[in-house]
């Protein structure tokens, strides 16, 4: 399994950097993201809102990254006509997914590093930053469920880019990303309750701003591990349903 | 000579049509965008504003309507969005292959560019009519009191009427 893991993640770094210019990008992208409603915030006098942008912003910029790149990865290959030799390769889709997305986690590992070092010292936030680490870390099987269940509407309907933006649209509005949850009407909020990336992101505001325990979080993070898990469990299913018909009827494995 | 000029224009205006048209998918959710890249900023100054009220905001911006505010940077951002969408339309070629055929066509290569920024404005246009019939939609207004230096808020303006 690694083989392939350290192959495909081994192609993505040198196609990286070959484009010195789309690692600046990568690295940068994200804090122009986040520039914008800070100023909104700032706008309305609520600095004291600050921190509670920042976290929701910064932690879905990166956790929406996973959905970007295994979700995409699929449409790259089909554009470039490589998405044949892939699907034939003797091994599993998943692995060169999870491969490919590697190296967009890493680089934008940056930006929570960057934002970890900004919240600590500017807002002096003393918070346990291991548990803070471990909710990112729970957060990311429900967020490769989302990516795979994506990247299956690629094999499915080939150009989703749109899909994509009005997906994680829906995300960043249905779970409090920019906005408190209660600020939706009555049957979007409940949506909201129930996905398991609100939990996670509000638990994250509770430990950083709140300084939230182990004994509190606990339970909720088992419950967005085990809901993540199982997503997984069906997305992996989905799209290894329609990897199979692709390779049956050649649909899906051209970028046209 | 002004008629050939235009002919690649068109041509390329018409492929890359036919490229979103060809995706059903696609072409559904590049309608309903514009509705969900609003509401973020919105909902966020609408949580903000029942925080803080109105009074700093109005004192920063000089106008109490945030909606018409916010909007008006997304507006900005759909037509500054032209350059990155004809960069993305060049490196499309590149990755199906077909950018050699494109670059060696007998035209001149500065009008198929024109022909990608010509689809990526009607874009922005269609994105920005979409934007303020979805604001309607919410039951916010925006006044139209927009100065004419800036071409892209000069449009909305404009659009707007035409709305109306």
């Amino acid at each position: 399994m690694f083989n392939v893991f350290f192959a495909v993640a081994k192609k993505e770094i040198l196609t990286q950097l070959r484009y010195p210019l789309g690692l600046f990008f990568n690295i940068v992208v994200p804090f122009f993201l986040l520039i914008p409603l800070l100023l909104v915030v700032k706008a309305f006098g609520a600095t004291d809102s600050y921190l509670w942008v920042i976290i929701g912003t910064v932690a879905w910029a990166w956790l929406s990254h996973i959905v970007w790149s295994v979700g995409l990865a699929l449409r790259s290959e089909q554009q470039r006509g490589t998405m044949e030799q892939i699907a034939m390769a003797p091994t599993s889709i998943i692995k060169v997914m999870i491969g490919k997305s590697f190296l967009s986690l890493t680089i934008n590992a940056f930006l929570l590093i960057v934002s970890g070092i900004v919240i600590a010292v500017v807002f002096k936030v003393n918070t346990d930053w291991v548990l803070v680490l471990i909710n990112f870390i729970i957060m990311m099987p429900f967020m490769y469920g989302i990516a795979f269940l994506l990247a299956g509407m690629v094999l499915n309907f080939g150009e989703v880019f749109a899909l994509f933006q009005v997906i994680m649209l829906i995300f960043v509005i249905l779970c409090g990303i920019t906005q408190p949850i209660e600020q939706l009407p009555g049957v979007f909020a409940m949506i909201g309750n129930v996905i398991p990336i609100t939990w996670g992101i509000s638990l994250l505001r509770e430990i950083i701003m709140h300084n939230l325990g182990w004994e509190s979080a606990l339970p909720i993070m088992v419950k967005i591990l085990v809901s993540g898990l199982i997503l997984n469990l069906i997305s992996i299913l989905f799209l290894k349903a329609l990897e199979e018909r692709s390779k049956r009827d050649g649909g899906g494995l051209y970028g046209y | 000579m002004v008629i050939n000029d235009i002919r690649p224009i068109c041509a390329f205006f018409k492929k890359e049509l036919l490229f979103l048209l060809r995706y059903p998918i696609q072409i559904t959710c590049e309608l309903i965008i514009p509705i969900f890249n609003i509401l973020p900023s919105v909902l966020l100054a609408l949580a903000l504003t029942q925080k803080n009220g109105l009074e700093h905001f109005a004192e920063q911006s000089g106008t109490e309507n945030f909606v018409a505010f916010i909007f008006i940077g997304i507006v900005f951002y759909y037509f500054n969005d032209i350059q990155e969408q004809t960069g993305y339309m060049l490196q499309k070629e590149m990755w199906f292959g077909t950018l050699e055929q494109v670059w060696f066509a007998p035209v001149n290569k500065i009008f198929v560019i024109f022909g990608w920024i010509l689809f990526a404005m009607v874009k922005a246009i269609i994105y920005t009519i979409i934007g303020m019939l979805a604001i309607r939609l919410f039951g916010f207004k925006i006044a139209a009191h927009i100065t004419y230096v800036h071409i892209p808020i000069s449009i909305a303006d404009l659009l707007n009427h035409i709305s109306n």
